[in-house]
């Protein structure tokens, strides 16, 4: 029987209902209670394999295999004083949680102390111009610095953020990208990178290995999908001919769905095996040219039911993902499997939130519009990382008290559905559908046929 | 102490799980209708779970399914594979059982008890070459006939298959439990393929 030690690759947080754990090597996030976030905790030094029936005997083998616990002597180096950053201490001899020292709560089971991953945007330009483009246009004060980057990376590594979604407009339009990618790896939190494609070049490639990015997914915007072109296959070529962990996020619209099973196959036959099917979502900030588009292109019931019925085709085949707003489409599972699979529907300003090119901090890239807008007609932004600690704007989440408040409950066709705890519909569909932002979302298949918003 | 979840948020690499499900008897309508509204899938006799990348059936999924009439689940994840079974709850057998709990690098054997069942479970690796001169080119399949006639044999008192597998998995110490001779032939055709790597 030999001893057990927290793997290397293994990062820890104190949260209310227990605590997060998260494999970097994997990608793997782990909701554990409790009296497991103390079993890891221990296991932050050397422990020994609990005898059969102990409540741990069934944890241990479950955490080797995922990756979180290895054999002691593969593991970390013992003692190496993280007990405190992570949110551990002991205390009469046993294992007790705290708040990380950078972050100055626990969460409250809804909203997590920090977000799982931040979505940094970190350029508004872009060398294309997509129809449907979410980005705002209205940031006019000049970019974050590298050095503001910088900056920002220590206060997320101190509060144990796990992954940094990079994105942008078109991230490899910034010059110091890959600075600012290898400094979030260098200081243990996963970077990932989606692009255009258009800008991808072997040295770039190279650039972004070094630089540690783990995942790159290549945004696909269709057919006639603001001018990629043949970049885009040829972009996807090298991607697989690389290092790097690559995906398609594939925007789906009605124009697209007859085509999406061919399209597949081919992505398939090319050797992608991670696919991200995105909903058309309203535009954060109704201009005439964004309604319009939105108006052409958002999935109605039908065609949500046809793509659910692809997706279903294709399930087991290629790993299928679906935004948030799409959650919907799983209404047929059980509750409890989803739960267990770590889906949370809408995830904005609990789990997870965006930061501007010039630091606004909003909860998601689609609930971001500027004065005048969000429930209290103060906007949705919480504020500017130029003038507050992000922890204190996370923490505050100031404007996003309706997204944070577990009383409110999804109303309309989501009212009752038996999946609402882990969707309960797409908050910015809602808003803009309904005004309100937990409203149903009409156009969910999931929803008796006729329902409404409020009905 | 529980995971309470478990999210891939980017894979690691382009292996897959899979997850198989087999029912010795005819689902009753009941039953079917049950397995139905939990997985969404058409309830069949043998039920199959196969998801890119490293995936975990949640274990509440598949304490349900073990107790809604299926018997035999044989499981593969990078290489690790995983066999339950679901016996009718014997208190006197499950003491027997127990004493052959063990666990080394993941694999070994455990029991537990969910309402009126008994789940057993099996962690092994496996010598593919062993593996294929046994069992042809169906791992899964050759597993659940192997472990089907292993759970008639545990039925019937013969604990050969588990002490296969603490013989290769528990290590061998003072005072452990009795070996079980002689072996019978799921017993001896599950020690010629398990292995530690």
């Amino acid at each position: 029987m030999g001893t057990w030690q927290l793997a290397e690759a293994v990062a820890l947080r104190p949260e209310a209902f227990g605590g997060l754990a998260f494999q970097r090597e994997r990608g793997i996030t782990l909701e554990v209670d409790a009296e497991a976030y103390r079993f890891l905790c221990t296991c932050l030094e050397p422990c020994p394999l609990p005898p059969p029936g102990h409540p741990t005997a069934r944890l241990v083998p479950q955490l080797a295999r995922l990756g979180f616990l290895a054999p002691a002597e593969d593991a970390r180096k013992a003692g190496d004083g993280r007990k405190a950053e992570d949110g551990c201490k002991a205390e009469d001899g046993r294992e007790q949680v705290q708040p990380v020292p950078h972050a100055p709560w626990l969460g409250d089971g809804v909203t997590l102390s920090a977000p799982e991953t931040v979505h940094l945007a970190i350029t508004a330009r872009c060398n294309l111009s997509c129809p449907g483009c979410y980005v705002p246009r209205f940031d006019a004060a000049p970019e974050l610095t590298t050095a503001e980057l910088h900056g920002l990376v220590d206060q997320w590594a101190q509060m144990h953020v796990f992954q940094l979604a990079v994105g942008g407009g078109e991230p490899l339009l910034r010059e110091d990208l890959f600075d600012v990618l290898a400094y979030a790896r260098e200081r243990d939190i996963v970077p990932n990178l989606t692009t255009n494609g258009t800008l991808l070049t072997p040295d770039v490639l190279r650039r972004l290995e070094w630089a540690g990015a783990a995942r790159v997914n290549l945004s696909w915007n269709g057919p006639g999908g603001g001018g990629q072109g043949r970049a885009v296959t040829r972009a996807l070529r090298m991607l697989l001919d690389s290092a790097l962990q690559v995906g398609v996020n594939l925007l789906v619209t009605p124009a697209l769905l007859p085509g999406l099973p061919r399209l597949l196959a081919r992505l398939h036959a090319r050797g992608v095996r991670q696919v991200t099917i995105l909903r058309p979502k309203p535009p954060a900030i109704p201009s005439e040219a964004g309604v319009a588009w939105y108006a052409a292109n958002r999935l109605r019931r039908a065609d949500l039911l046809r793509l659910r019925a692809i997706m279903d085709s294709w399930q087991g085949v290629l790993a299928l993902e679906v935004d948030s707003a799409l959650v919907g489409l799983m209404g047929q599972a059980d509750p409890a499997a989803l739960r267990w699979r770590g889906i949370h529907g809408c995830a904005a300003g609990r789990r997870m939130c965006t930061v501007w090119p010039a630091g606004r901090v909003t909860p998601c890239s689609f609930l971001a519009g500027p004065a005048g807008s969000g429930p209290s007609g103060r906007g949705f932004s919480a504020g500017n990382v130029r003038q507050v600690e992000f922890a204190e704007l996370w923490a505050r989440g100031q404007n996003w008290g309706a997204l944070r408040d577990p009383t409110i409950q999804p109303q309309g066709g989501c009212a009752g559905c038996k999946v609402a705890s882990q969707c309960g519909g797409a908050r910015c569909v809602a808003r803009y559908e309904c005004g309100a932002l937990f409203a149903g979302d009409a156009e969910c298949p999931h929803f008796e046929k006729g329902a409404t918003c409020a009905s | 102490m529980h995971i309470l979840s478990v999210r891939h948020a980017f894979e690691a690499d382009h292996s897959s799980s899979t997850y198989e499900f087999f029912a010795l008897d005819k689902l009753t309508p009941e039953q079917r209708a049950a397995v139905q509204e939990l997985t969404g899938e058409s309830p069949r006799r043998h039920l199959r779970f196969h998801h890119g990348g490293d995936w975990d059936l949640s274990p509440d999924l598949t304490d349900r399914l073990l107790t809604l009439g299926y018997d035999v689940m044989v499981s593969e994840s990078y290489d690790w594979w995983s066999v339950y079974l679901s016996l009718p709850h014997d208190p006197s057998l499950a003491e027997r059982l127990q004493q052959y709990e063990c666990e080394s690098d993941a694999n070994g054997f455990d029991l537990r008890v969910v309402g009126e069942r008994m789940i057993l479970y099996f962690g092994m690796q496996l010598d593919y070459s062993a593996v294929y001169n046994a069992f042809g080119e169906d791992v899964f399949e050759g597993l659940a006939d192997l472990f089907e006639a292993a759970r008639e044999e545990l039925l019937a008192g013969d604990l050969s298959v588990v002490w296969a597998t603490y013989k290769t998995y528990g290590g061998y110490e003072e005072g452990g439990p009795k070996p079980v001779e002689p072996l019978s032939k799921s017993g001896e055709k599950l020690l010629s393929i398990v292995q530690i790597y």
